[in-house]
């Protein structure tokens, strides 16, 4: 009750405006007018370095050099040295004190899935080493880490340098190990999966990447299928799905930036974007606000998207998720940042606007007039899965003379028997269909499609016989639920449903009028909306430059630069002339001509 | 002063489009073809001209105080006392439009959709989705502009094209009407047709520069009088003026007598639709620039407070008129009549009494 009071006061009283930002707008500025690389240069030689794993802010877009690399590590140590850390979370060069510290941080022995084997290196040094059950592969550990690091030769070159630099660069043949001397780190990393190695004497431990966890195989998208073109989709683990882009994309300037987000569960997130393709504020703007996330469990694409998105009470999703590794490739090569988060098979893509919602990976796959045709097809169904059931209302309740005659006659006789009045009619066939569409998921997949046709077509049949719904309110509803099929974005399908029903009541209470009332106020507020500082219904409203590919999809050799709104530092998505080969060859004709 | 963001010469092209051309839906031709007979179609390319002429000396005023909006400039030239009487009365107009075109349309709707709805209601749902459209501000009503027009051009341009099939030539005779002179005399009184192009100088803040806004106008001021005309040759062609003279709405009747084939009986659905969603628009930008003025009036710096009281204001003005009758012969001639000495000739003055004040703004710095 008091809630209710103090909204009913809010609203009747005025406050103030707080001095606040707009909110983050991307403009205009030098990033665009920077030197636009010719597609050839972009390309540059691979190799040279590998994906950035830094929380730090970077946006120089020259790869470092090695001693630059070097310089900057330097750096951060003497920085770390001059601000005088933490004590407590610095590991101890005694082992047993280090031991006492990972039970008590993992909250041993109550904690039954963290293992602590305490051997001898080189049946000399005292050490222990610290991992979880299940995350680990036990083969490597068993048969490439513990065999080597317990044989008796273990320390027969070492000499006046550290013991644990020395097994890290003679002893341990695995891939990929570096070492830290904070307890925080050494936690993390065990959380992630990686085994530590503590050591008597040595105020560092050495963490090895062994891990090994069941994951799911590699298998073709579920909620995204297309008939032509990749048939791979993401699966829950992270290094996959980066390794599935990673794979389309190769180019030494795809970043790949590591968060961890959940004040928690600290659950890992991948950004990545092409660096000098991607615009820098942009990359900037993600990565605050999924740093400044302050939340105990983040888990998945969806509830990052909830705590990113610029606006969280507008029904249209203002980031575009995919399941696809081919699609978030073509997001990252669009000039978007992706965010692809553990745990969940999809990628987040942003900015992005309402045109971007309509493609499909099979656009660009098909030939461009079958690119078009599908387009134009989603946004029939749009149309249909929107309006419809609401246009079906206000004609039969408010504008019967607006049917033609014939039409006419046939819903007056279907409706003869019909015992409810229309608006109950359409949401009790609406109900039931969003019931059918809801229950085939839940249920076992084995028996789920046949529910659902099953359960959608006895169900109208049985409604029509019965007399409880028109036939052509059955023809209505599925088409609308067809329609919605046909919206290939999940989060915008369920968005037009809810709308649907919006339009449905705004029919039943004013006819046409409402409905052109009810689509005006949900244009207005989906004008107002902006996807990281890019206006939603870019590049009609407001008019920016058309690239060549928003609803009418042209030959793709004349989509020559990516979409304006994106204010990408590297406008060019093509060469001037792509089809190179149509000069050469016409040039050699010319030649022979010539010779002839 | 409050912040409106800002917007391109083509999001505002399509503002005043919209603003101007949705007379072409209402009861403006049956009443110019009572007044004037069969010569609205080129009476109103005289009043485009007219208003294009006082859009130059609008123009002249806004490049002298550059990036000031029109009520600052009432201030400047003027002084605070009569800038504030101009730019009050200015506020006025725009609150009176909102009103009335409000009523018209509400009449209208009652008449041939929604007979049994009350007009409280319709006024009322109107007027909610115009204070909305407050809140979300003038960049959002731009791009919506924007958005909308394209589709409501198609669909305007193919009813006219199908109307083709029942053009008369001999409908346009006579030619020159009730006589050349009442054309041309009405032509240029009519120009206050024209006088939304005015919006252009109240968010000249929003516009980058005077260029945009000389650009936006004249640009909207042609295209607006090739659309009007266009739809006044149209009706002309496919009645006899006449009958354009008895019909309220001749653009609805002109779609619901449109057959083609068993099926396509009528076509009013889709002009129905169209018609709304403009009016709508068109409601929202007047109802923001009345929010708008009196904000820079008041030199408020928040127009969200003054959206739901001026919507109260405005629906008051909606219900004064007695009936549908004293709305079309009193209220929107009124409109017609006077609206030319608010919107056109208030300027003017503001203009030439800043030139013998030597009054001039600042030069904008290039950023």
């Amino acid at each position: 009750m008091p809630g209710f009071l103090k909204t009913i006061t809010d609203m009747l009283t005025y406050k103030e405006l707080k001095n606040k930002e707009r909110g983050f707008e991307l403009l205009e500025d030098e990033a665009q007018s920077a030197p636009q690389q010719s597609n050839a240069q972009q390309q540059g030689s691979s190799g040279q370095q590998n994906s950035t794993q830094s929380k730090k802010n970077k946006s120089s877009r020259h790869p470092l050099t090695v001693e630059e690399w070097n310089g900057g590590r330097k750096a951060e140590n003497t920085e770390d040295v001059c601000q005088a850390p933490d004590n407590t979370d610095i590991i101890s060069t005694e082992l047993q004190a280090n031991l006492e510290v990972i039970r008590q941080k993992f909250l041993m022995p109550k904690n039954r899935d963290i293992i602590i084997r305490e051997f001898k290196i080189g049946r000399k040094i005292k050490a222990f080493m610290a991992y979880i059950d299940g995350m680990t592969d036990k083969q490597t550990l068993n048969l490439s880490i513990l065999p080597q690091l317990m044989s008796r030769d273990v320390f027969e070159e070492l000499g006046e340098e550290c013991p644990a630099d020395y097994l890290m660069e003679n002893i341990l043949a695995v891939h990929d190990v570096r070492k830290t001397n904070k307890y925080s780190d050494a936690v993390m990393q065990i959380l992630n999966g990686l085994s530590a190695l503590f050591l008597e004497g040595s105020g560092e431990c050495i963490l090895i990447e062994a891990r090994g966890f069941e994951k799911r195989n590699v298998e073709a998208p579920k909620t995204e299928k297309i008939v032509k073109g990749s048939q791979e989709g993401f699966t829950e683990n992270l290094r996959t799905n980066v390794a599935l882009i990673r794979r389309i994309i190769k180019n030494e300037n795809l970043v790949t930036e590591m968060l961890s987000v959940g004040n928690t569960n600290h659950s890992n997130c991948a950004v990545m974007y092409m660096e000098g393709i991607a615009n820098p504020k942009v990359i900037q703007e993600i990565k605050k606000r999924l740093e400044r996330i302050d939340a105990a469990f983040v888990l998945g694409d969806g509830m990052i998207e909830q705590f990113i998105e610029d606006n969280s009470f507008m029904l249209f999703p203002q980031i575009a998720s995919t399941e696809r590794p081919d699609r978030t490739a073509s997001f990252i090569m669009e000039g978007q940042v992706v965010i692809i988060a553990e745990g969940t098979p999809f990628a987040l893509a942003a900015p992005v606007t309402f045109f971007g919602l309509f493609h499909t990976s099979e656009d660009t796959f098909v030939r461009w007039p079958g690119g078009v045709f599908l387009r134009l097809i989603r946004i029939f169904g749009l149309f249909c899965a929107t309006f419809l059931p609401g246009l079906y209302v206000a004609l039969t309740l408010y504008h019967i003379e607006m049917i033609p005659t014939e039409l006419l006659i046939s819903v007056a006789k279907a409706k003869e028997l019909v015992p409810f009045p229309t608006l109950l009619e359409v949401l009790i066939m609406e109900i039931a269909f969003e019931l059918i569409r809801e229950g085939g998921i839940r249920v076992p997949s084995v028996i789920g499609q046949t529910l659902g046709i099953v359960g959608a077509l006895i169900l109208g049949q049985a409604a029509v016989t019965a007399g409880l719904v028109s036939p052509l309110l059955v023809i209505v509803v599925s088409i609308t639920g067809l329609g919605s099929f046909a919206i290939p974005n999940y989060t915008l399908a369920i968005a037009i449903r809810i709308e649907r029903f919006l339009f449905i009541f705004a029919g039943a209470v004013l006819g046409f009028y409402g409905i052109s009332l009810m689509a005006v106020l949900l244009i207005y507020f989906a004008c107002s909306m902006k996807s990281f500082g890019v206006p939603y219904f870019v590049p009609v409203a407001p008019k920016t430059k058309v690239n060549r590919d928003v609803v009418f999809r042209y030959p793709i050799w004349t989509q020559k630069e990516r979409p304006d709104a994106l204010n990408t530092p590297n406008r060019k998505r093509q060469g001037d002339n792509p089809k190179h080969w149509i000069s050469e060859d016409s040039e050699e004709e010319t030649d022979k001509g010539g010779n002839t | 002063m409050i912040k409106e963001g800002k917007f391109g010469v083509y999001e505002a092209v399509c503002l005043v489009i919209i603003a101007i051309c949705n007379k072409i839906f209402s009861t403006t031709p049956g009443y110019i073809t009572r007044t004037i007979g069969t010569t609205g179609w080129y009476m109103t390319l005289i009043s485009c001209t007219t208003a294009i002429t006082f859009f130059a000396l609008i123009y002249l005023l806004l490049k002298r105080f550059p990036g000031k909006n029109i009520v600052e400039i009432y201030d400047a030239s003027l002084g605070r006392v009569v800038g504030f009487v101009f730019s009050f009365l200015l506020m006025v107009s725009f609150l009176s439009s909102v009103g009335i075109y409000s009523r018209e349309f509400t009449e209208i709707m009652k008449t041939y959709a929604l007979p049994a709805t009350p007009p409280s209601v319709i006024i009322g749902a109107l007027i909610f989705t115009a204070s909305v459209a407050v809140f979300l501000g003038l960049e959002t009503i731009a791009r919506v502009a924007k958005l909308a027009l394209f589709p409501a051009l198609l669909g305007y341009f193919l009813i006219l094209v199908f109307s083709s099939e029942y053009f008369e030539l001999h409908n346009l005779f006579p030619i020159l009407g009730y006589g050349l002179d009442k054309t041309v005399i009405t032509g240029i009184l009519r120009a206050s047709a024209y006088d939304e192009v005015i919006i252009l100088a109240v968010f000249a803040g929003s516009l980058q520069g005077a260029g945009h806004i000389k650009k936006a106008g004249f640009t909207s001021l042609l295209l607006s009088g090739f659309i009007i005309s266009l739809g006044l040759l149209c009706f002309s062609l496919v009645f006899e003026y006449t009958n354009i003279q008895e019909i309220t709405i001749v653009a609805y009747i002109l779609t619901r007598s449109l057959k083609y084939g068993t099926f396509f009986q009528r076509l009013d659905p889709i002009f129905l639709l169209l018609w709304i969603i403009t009016t709508t628009i068109y409601i929202s930008i007047l109802f923001y620039t009345t929010v708008s003025i009196y904000c820079k009036l008041f030199r408020l710096q928040d127009a969200r407070p003054v959206a739901i009281p001026m919507a109260v204001l405005a629906v008051s003005v909606a219900i004064i008129p007695k009936d549908f009758s004293s709305v079309l012969s009193v209220y929107v001639e009124g409109i017609r009549t006077y609206g030319n000495i608010t919107f056109f000739i208030m300027p003017v003055i503001a203009l030439i009494i800043a030139v013998i004040r030597k009054k001039k703004g600042e030069p904008e710095c290039a950023d």
